[in-house]
């Protein structure tokens, strides 16, 4: 038994099933993301864990302690929000300290743990500033400082980066991570940014309508995206037609070329359409005449991206359209649109069914 | 934008005569008892006449009744609906408006048919009219506690507070209520102000509120009626003074001052 076992959880709003399901095993210290778009039922789940809602069926036990129908205030978790809700009336260490009143900590007690945490989250400072003093990353800190306050058993943080500018989220985001370690606490962390995700996790947890369509390392969830949704919400992708020419070997064709997949999905036979799905960065633009790799493909360049580190080249092979991150090189002429260009890419490539074009 | 320059200093005189004029014209009245009267007599003797303090004692009862009335009724289900029940908006939104709908007298013959005899204590005037005050005070205390939940993320509030381990009267008077003190004041300045001007419903139950004195005095004594009119107008004044003393200098809905 993990420490906390999420366990075919199922929520639903009228007709629509906003959580079909779940089963997640959390690890003690265990820093997992839950990423997915809007209304793919992440949030609606971190809801159900916080007690703010009760599923339909299944369970929730933290550290083999039942708390499916447990009310939020005896629960012992710490909860981070969006829109910080931070209580306006109370200064930054009045926050903080609001959790240990409430457990009727004596006060002697109270006052190092709020300097300590304060001083955690780097706000020893600003400890008598109201909410509407501070900025938002300051608010979101006296936040994290306020949920860590009690010592909670699970730390669940709901998007709590995506008010706040690019700039600092990358450092807000990098600051929770070595807090969460600091202290070791088991999180769960919704966000619908993927790289947020894929930075932060020891796992990411993949939400689709509902259902946890992938668990697994950031690694895993990058490089090996067990379906098509993963592929196409995890990253940028390619995805590619291709017709099966013959399924033992793994022979595809498009537009009159052919390639070879290692393993296409099971039961494909002759003439069925898949998709293969490539990330940009794992093709690459090869001189025509070089020795081919695992697949090489020509196609006709259709335009060109300054990415800063990189250009994004598309291509169009046949009616389909790939892009294309081309390290910048000195040496290497820049594609020009209109001109033949030669691809690379490795046979270790996931396919799912496609849809006919 | 020209047009505008020359029109608003116009629109602001006449605005300001609309309000000061009957005022003074008021003031100037109530000071002309007569040539063998001191100018203050009129003040004199409404400050003197023990109905003016007894309908005043009545009527400051009965306005804080309907407040506490109010804030232990009215402004937990306005934050229970908005919170737990946000489908019922529409009908809590309905209900608030009834007291405008039924007419004070339609309230008072139905309270008095209904509760007049065998309820023990709820058949006495007095807890009739503080019933039916609770009942007209709705719509005010509704909608400013509404507009106050409204402009705060209330929901996140209180879930914040409940995931900290707080019991709900915890979030109710050390999260809830602070925030929505301004919405909180302006709501019951409101009853105040509706409650002390009062006449229908106290006439009709035989209670010599504060409306009902002032009505009397105007009818007999007309420089005094002029007086009386300026010495509530006075005690708004002084309530809304008191209103804003309590508010200053401190956080208001959502952080902001």
């Amino acid at each position: 038994m993990a420490f906390l076992d999420i366990k075919d959880v199922h929520r639903q709003f009228g007709n629509q099933k906003a959580v079909d399901g779940v089963t997640i095993f959390v690890e003690r210290g265990e820093f997992i993301s839950l990423l997915g778009p809007s209304g793919s039922g992440k949030t609606t789940l971190l809801r159900i864990i916080a007690g703010f809602e009760y599923p339909d069926s299944g369970s929730i036990v933290v550290d083999g302690e039942d708390l499916t129908r447990t009310p939020p205030q005896r629960r012992n978790m710490g909860m981070v929000f969006q829109s910080y809700a931070l209580f306006p009336n109370m200064t930054a260490a009045d926050n903080v300290a609001f959790g240990l009143r409430t457990r009727h900590v004596p006060s002697a007690q109270i006052v190092p743990r709020v300097a300590e945490l304060l001083t955690l989250v780097g706000l020893s400072e600003k400890t008598g500033r109201y909410p509407h003093q501070l900025s938002g990353g300051e608010q979101q800190r006296v936040a994290l400082a306020r949920a860590l306050a009690p010592n909670p058993r699970v730390l669940l943080l709901d998007e709590p980066l995506s008010a706040l500018d690019a700039k600092i989220r990358v450092t807000l985001r990098a600051e929770i991570r070595r807090i969460q370690r600091t202290l070791g606490i088991t999180t769960l962390y919704v966000t619908h940014d993927q790289e947020e995700a894929l930075a932060m996790s020891d796992r990411v947890v993949v939400f689709n309508q509902g259902r946890a369509v992938q668990i697994g390392h950031p690694e895993d969830i990058y490089d090996r995206p067990a379906n098509a949704f993963v592929s196409s919400f995890v990253g940028s992708t390619n995805r590619l037609h291709v017709q099966v020419i013959d399924a033992a070997s793994g022979t595809c064709a498009i537009a009159g070329q052919t390639l070879h997949v290692d393993e296409l999905p099971a039961g494909v036979a002759e003439g069925t359409l898949v998709d293969l799905w490539l990330r940009p960065e794992r093709i690459h633009v090869v001189d025509p005449d070089a020795p081919a790799g695992s697949n090489r493909l020509q196609g006709i360049v259709e335009d060109t991206m300054f990415l800063g580190a990189s250009s994004g080249v598309r291509l169009s092979i046949g009616d389909q359209s790939v892009m294309v991150d081309v390290p910048r090189d000195s040496n290497r002429p820049t594609p020009v649109i209109g001109g033949a260009i030669s691809i690379d890419f490795s046979s270790a490539v996931t396919a799912t069914m496609g849809d006919p074009l | 934008m020209k047009g505008s320059r020359v029109w608003s200093p116009i629109v602001g005189v006449v605005a300001f005569l609309y309000f000061v004029v009957p005022l003074v014209a008021t003031a100037e009245f109530s000071v002309q008892e007569g040539p063998s009267h001191p100018f203050w007599a009129a003040y004199s003797s409404i400050l003197s006449s023990p109905q003016f303090w007894s309908s005043l004692r009545l009527s400051l009862f009965m306005a804080v009744s309907a407040v506490v009335i109010g804030l232990v009724i009215i402004v937990p289900a306005t934050y229970w609906a908005f919170l737990r029940a946000p489908r019922l908006q529409t009908w809590v939104e309905f209900i608030s408006i009834m007291p405008f709908v039924v007419p004070p007298i339609v309230l008072v013959l139905g309270l008095v048919h209904l509760y007049g005899n065998g309820f023990g204590p709820l058949s006495s005037r007095p807890i009739m009219l503080m019933a039916a005050y609770g009942v007209i005070s709705m719509p005010y205390l509704f909608r400013s506690v509404n507009n106050g939940l409204r402009s705060m993320d209330v929901r996140s509030l209180t879930e914040a507070a409940l995931s900290l381990g707080s019991s709900w009267p915890r979030v109710l008077f050390q999260v809830v209520f602070p925030n929505l003190r301004t919405a909180l004041l302006g709501g019951t300045f409101l009853v105040f102000a509706l409650i002390m001007g009062e006449y229908a419903m106290s006439s009709m139950l035989g209670l010599n509120t504060f409306g009902v004195y002032m009505l009397l005095t105007g009818e007999t004594r007309a420089h005094a009626a002029a007086a009386l009119a300026l010495i509530s107008l006075a005690l708004v004044w002084f309530l809304v003074g008191v209103m804003q003393a309590v508010n200053r200098g401190n956080v208001t809905i959502g952080g902001a001052r």
